[in-house]
């Protein structure tokens, strides 16, 4: 497949073209078990952080009685979606400057998109800003784990957030340095090894994947990283404390 | 199963990652071997750089260090000792300016140091590069102690000078002609309690003064009580070294040290570069230079540690000489003498440094890895598989992941053999495949086609135990095993009617016959529950046989015999023929030729002499001249049948052949049906023992392939056929209705599905689903039928059209992953 | 259109049972726990399915292998 330079594998189709419209692994089987446990009510408002072209934001509006709302830094995606859902409340935006006043979300939901930003901290302070006391962040992305194995990640010349993948100690107390207490945690490899399938599908094999889609980086490199820190997914669920 | 405890211990057999003698020997422990292989390359600036990670004083120390490390340098049997400290003197010459000094950002604690001798220069450089604020008192006008006495032909001022310049840029400060407080000092000098109130630690590097502080009690002897592995005085905080220390009777490590670097004897007795620079030997105080500086250095590791409040006396065994475990072979190495410098005292020129640093060896072990293609191929050493294996991390081979390693290797021993520590791989690697099936993270790929085949061979299409024709038990069974059945049918045939005529009281007591797969590959697999399972259906048989000798004719089966089934008492067919005398009949002897042959052991014959004695007995009585391939006997190789490695890694399990078959220009022999097709199928000319005994033509028989799986299959359901029915009479069950299938199957197509592990019978099955089912697809431009089918685990495509009868295949291909069809 | 079938073998294939040319459908290919979904050739009336060669031997191999190195 051809790809444009500039583009990240989120833009550019080498993800989509293997997963469809979500670029995530779990698709919607993950938003549903975390929203559940975010415990929403009618009417509460959840803010997709990195909704890419909104197609989760438009499910929630559908399935539950909720209203959602998206951000995204990627003009391209949310032109996308605002074209597929043009009724949908969307913005550009970079995760640590929410266009959202204090206090508002009932839950902020970031799937696989924590990762792909560079400055955690600043993330995090803003999903504690915008959210109402005992609103619930609900995380699903990569992580090492095996921390030993980071710094080979972290080498990696990647723009896709696997290069900044955190071990479940850091995220954690991270997390509980912004003020949130967590409540649910669970790691998820099975859906990593599925979405290795369904690359390999796409592309013929993870090797063509990455090539498409990290041409700075040699593939080898890549999956030697990848087995080294051990890397798999989690789906967290935490409050805001009081 | 192994617990980590003894994972550790086999892990520290491995002795790769020691240091080299020459490393081990030295006080301080420079890293000869990695500034030599520097200076090999012309590099003296990367040479320089590596001596100065453990030498302060590189400039002063190559030119008056005594060399222990040539003493043990492994060169000095093949030759002459490295000239070690001349070529260390090279990378000083010709390294280059030194760098910056790197040191730790400043820490707020002091420490002086009392002598500004060597030992004491060597604290204040340690201690300022780790941050520490360092002074020096020196009741001389000048640092450096007695190293200014030595003669200048043996070390130039100018090296002092240049060297102890790096005290300066460290930001060391120096009070010299500043005694500290002793006995008869003149009231100005600072007592050492006064020290104790400015410094958090103190370093005595006074020489045998130490005893006049009026601060330390004394012991009996006079002396003032050292820790002699912490060098802390009996005062909280101060800590004393030098040269002196060594006079005393510590006993053990220290005393050694001394005998060791002090003797008394004839100066040409030491092998170094005195020789290169015909000065005479020194005064017998410089034997102890480089032993000064080790106790600097021992004195601020214990400095450093006392002021971070850590343990002075953890892990400490390896300061200070030692002798290495590590193994260099020093076999084929030739003889070399050293380099002589044109102009000795200057030392070596680039041209004759580098010449000289040829000559090291580079000593490490890797004797395993010498001999096996399966420890080469991971570019590692067993301490580091073990390691990676244990924590189940992948290697650093591509997209390879343990699961690879574990599966890949023959369990065939040689490592442990040729170890100098008995260090065997495979016993790890068989216990990580029974925890990874246990664990279920087993791939079905890697072992499923070769415990089918297990399965098989136990299934009633092969499997039989017959006592004699009219016996009710049997004194003996011949178990000739699954895969000579399949290769050579014909022998064992042969071979039973042997035994019954030959084997004492056969006619009275009866020779049986048993057909099945002893075990090994669900043993190799990691598959305890298969093996237990054929474990038992054996010892069934076993007894209702009346628990008769086994006769076996496969070195694998004997192995599983000897190690699972206590019990059962075995003989080697090779010894029974040995001791019996050979078949009558046409045998081929060697002639007046005298034919050679190189014999190659099974790797299951390694600690089995006996049955490598009587295969060459045999070989021998046929006339034929033998040639043992380099290794061999104890030290054979595996052909790749072994663990299932050509199962699990064929291009590994190429490479291991043709490694094995390129060792000698000879036809090979050998006494295993799976050696000598693994051989052949990579072209090398091989004989089976029993093609000698039994062939009808030796010289073409080396050459002939041996069948291929589905071959394999029939020949063993044959053998089993024509035995019932020819020695008991009996007519086996009728076949099952795809086995009647008749094929047509071109030689290219055949050997795409040998290469693709496609047997007859997975078509025969497709094809009869197909045509009793009508589910096929219809090629409309070939014409040609596609079909497929999943009997047990693997989905099966075949391409094909009928032909009268039978049917012509023209391609087939296999998958795991499993299709969910149905609806529309 | 899939881009599992090569439009050669689009008019190529028929079912024999049912006399009907193959069209493009779902399936399901698995293993070891793992579903995708592929679009493929089958019979539209009793569902046999087509896999090609190449698709078995090239990227359903390489999935096999990754599923079953982790």
């Amino acid at each position: 497949m051809a790809v444009t330079p500039g583009q990240s594998m989120y833009e550019n189709g080498s993800l989509s073209k293997a997963t469809g419209e979500i670029l995530r692994p779990g698709g919607m089987d993950l938003t549903d078990r975390m929203l559940a446990l975010c415990e929403l009510s009618v009417g509460d408002v959840v803010l997709d952080v990195g909704c890419g072209t909104a197609s989760t934001v438009q499910y929630m509006i559908e399935a539950y009685p909720i209203r959602a709302v998206g951000i995204d830094r990627s003009e391209l995606l949310l032109q996308t979606g605002i074209h597929n859902h043009p009724h949908l409340l969307l913005a550009c935006a970079w995760g640590r400057s929410l266009p959202v006043a204090s206090g508002q979300m009932a839950a902020v939901l970031a799937e696989c998109s924590l990762s792909a930003m560079s400055n955690a901290n600043e993330v995090l302070a803003e999903f504690q800003r915008v959210l109402c006391p005992g609103g619930r962040l609900a995380l699903s992305d990569l992580y090492a784990r095996d921390p030993q194995g980071i710094s080979s990640l972290r080498a990696l010349p990647l723009s896709c957030g696997l290069r900044d993948a955190l071990s479940q100690a850091d995220l954690l107390e991270r997390l509980r340095a912004h003020g949130f207490e967590i409540l649910v945690w669970e790691d998820h490899s099975e859906l990593l090894k599925y979405l290795a399938g369904q690359l390999i599908l796409a592309h013929g094999s993870m090797g063509g994947f990455w090539s498409r889609s990290e041409p700075s980086a040699d593939p080898v490199d890549i999956q030697i990283a990848i087995s080294k820190a051990n890397l798999s997914y989690y789906l967290l669920v935490a409050r805001k404390s009081a | 199963m192994m617990n980590q405890n003894e994972l550790r211990e086999l892990e520290n057999r491995c002795i790769q990652e020691h240091s080299p003698p020459c490393t081990a020997a030295c006080p301080i422990h420079v890293d000869v071997r990695g500034m030599i292989a520097a200076i090999q390359q012309g590099d003296f600036a990367g040479g320089l750089k590596i001596l100065r990670k453990s030498v302060p004083f590189p400039g002063i120390i190559s030119h008056i260090c005594d060399q222990p490390c040539q003493v043990v340098c492994k060169r000095g049997e093949a030759g002459a000792a490295i000239a070690i400290a001349p070529l260390e003197k090279a990378c000083v010459n010709w390294g280059g300016a030194a760098g910056a000094i790197s040191a730790l950002p400043q820490k707020p604690k002091r420490v002086a140091i009392v002598g500004g001798g060597l030992s004491g220069m060597t604290v204040a450089y340690d201690l300022a590069r780790k941050g520490y604020q360092i002074a020096i008192y020196e009741a001389n006008s000048h640092l450096g102690g007695r190293l200014w006495e030595i003669s200048q032909d043996r070390l130039p001022w100018s090296v002092i000078l240049q060297d102890m310049g790096v005290l300066d840029k460290l930001g060391v400060e120096v009070f010299l002609d500043t005694s500290v407080g002793k006995v008869g000092s003149n009231g100005r000098c600072p007592p050492l309690v006064l020290l104790g109130e400015h410094y958090e630690a103190v370093y005595l590097g006074t020489g045998t003064d130490v005893n006049e502080f009026y601060d330390f009690p004394l012991d009996a002897q006079g002396q003032v009580p050292i820790d002699p592995i912490t060098y802390m005085t009996s005062q909280d905080g101060i800590f004393a070294g030098g040269s002196f220390l060594h006079a005393r009777d510590f006993g053990g490590s220290i005393a050694q040290l001394v005998s060791q670097f002090a003797p008394q004897q004839n100066p040409q007795a030491l092998p170094d570069g005195d020789q290169q620079t015909g000065v005479a030997l020194s005064q017998p105080v410089w034997r102890s230079a480089l032993l000064s500086v080790m106790d600097g250095r021992r004195a601020a590791t214990s400095i450093d540690r006392y002021l971070q409040k850590v343990s002075l006396t953890a892990s400490r065994s390896n300061e200070g000489p030692y002798t290495t475990r590590l193994y260099t072979n020093m076999q084929g190495i030739p003889a070399l003498p050293q380099v002589p410098a044109v102009d000795p005292l200057q030392g070596y020129a680039e041209g004759e440094a580098i010449q000289e640093a040829q000559r090291c060896i580079q000593c490490e072990c890797m004797e395993c890895v010498k001999v096996c293609e399966y420890l080469k191929h991971y570019r590692g050493y067993p301490k580091k598989y073990l390691r990676e294996i244990y924590n189940n991390l992948s290697i650093v081979m591509g997209t390879r992941h343990s699961n690879k390693l574990v599966n890949s290797c023959s369990l065939c021993g040689l490592c442990g053999e040729v170890c100098p520590e008995d260090l065997d791989m495979g016993i790890v690697c068989k216990e990580s495949r029974q925890v990874m099936v246990g664990q279920k993270r087993m791939p079905p790929s890697a072992h499923d086609f070769a415990l089918r085949d297990m399965a098989f061979s136990n299934s009633d299409k092969f499997a039989l135990a017959r006592n004699q024709p009219g016996a009710q038990a049997s004194l003996y069974a011949f178990f000739p095993g699954c895969q000579l059945s399949a290769s050579s049918p014909e022998y064992v045939q042969a071979l039973y009617a042997y035994l019954g005529l030959q084997l004492p009281e056969a006619q009275a007591k009866g020779v049986g016959l048993i057909l099945r797969c002893c075990g090994a590959p669900a043993d190799w697999a990691g598959r305890a529950d298969l093996f237990q399972a054929a474990q038992a259906e054996f010892l069934a048989e076993f007894e209702m046989m009346g628990r008769p000798k086994l006769v076996l004719a496969c070195s694998s089966c004997y192995q599983v015999f000897k190690n699972y089934f206590p019990d059962v008492d075995i003989l080697s067919l090779w010894e029974v023929i040995d001791q019996l005398g050979l078949p009558a009949g046409p045998q081929h002897r060697a002639g007046a030729a005298r034919a050679s042959l190189a014999i190659h052991d099974p790797c299951s014959t390694r600690y089995e002499s006996h049955i490598q004695d009587s295969a060459r007995n045999i070989l021998h009585r046929l006339g034929y001249e033998l040639c043992e391939l380099p290794l061999s006997r104890e030290k054979t190789e595996c052909c790749s049948y072994g663990g299932l490695m050509w199962l699990a890694n064929p291009e590994l399990a190429a490479q291991t052949v043709q490694r094995r078959i390129a060792e000698n220009p000879l036809d090979y022999v050998t006494y295993c049906a799976m050696c000598r097709d693994f051989f052949v199928r990579q072209g090398k000319p091989t004989l089976h023992l029993l093609d000698l005994i039994f062939g009808a033509d030796p010289q073409s028989l080396a050459h002939q392939p041996g069948p291929g799986y589905s071959l394999r299959h029939e020949n063993r359901a044959r053998l089993k056929r024509k035995l019932l029915k020819e020695i008991w009479g009996e007519d086996m069950d009728a076949s099952k209705s795809y086995e009647n299938i008749r094929l047509f199957i071109a030689p290219q197509v055949q050997k795409l599905l040998d290469e693709r592990l496609i047997l007859i019978e997975d078509i025969q099955q497709v094809i009869e689903y197909a045509e009793r089912s009508g589910k096929k697809l219809l090629n409309k431009k070939t014409g040609r039928f596609l079909a497929h089918y999943k009997p047990v685990a693997v989905t099966y495509w075949v391409e094909y059209v009928p032909q009268g009868e039978a049917y012509e295949v023209f391609n087939a291909y296999s998958h795991r992953m499993e299709i969910g069809e149905g609806g529309a | 259109m899939s881009e599992y079938v090569n439009p050669g073998d689009l008019n190529t294939w028929e079912c024999v049972n049912c006399g009907v040319p193959l069209v493009i459908g779902k399936i399901q290919i698995a293993y070891l726990g793992s579903a995708y979904p592929v679009d493929l050739l089958k019979c539209p009336s009793c569902g046999l399915v087509f896999i090609p060669e190449e698709l078995v031997l090239g990227k359903m191999a390489e999935v096999e292998k990754a599923l079953e190195d982790k």
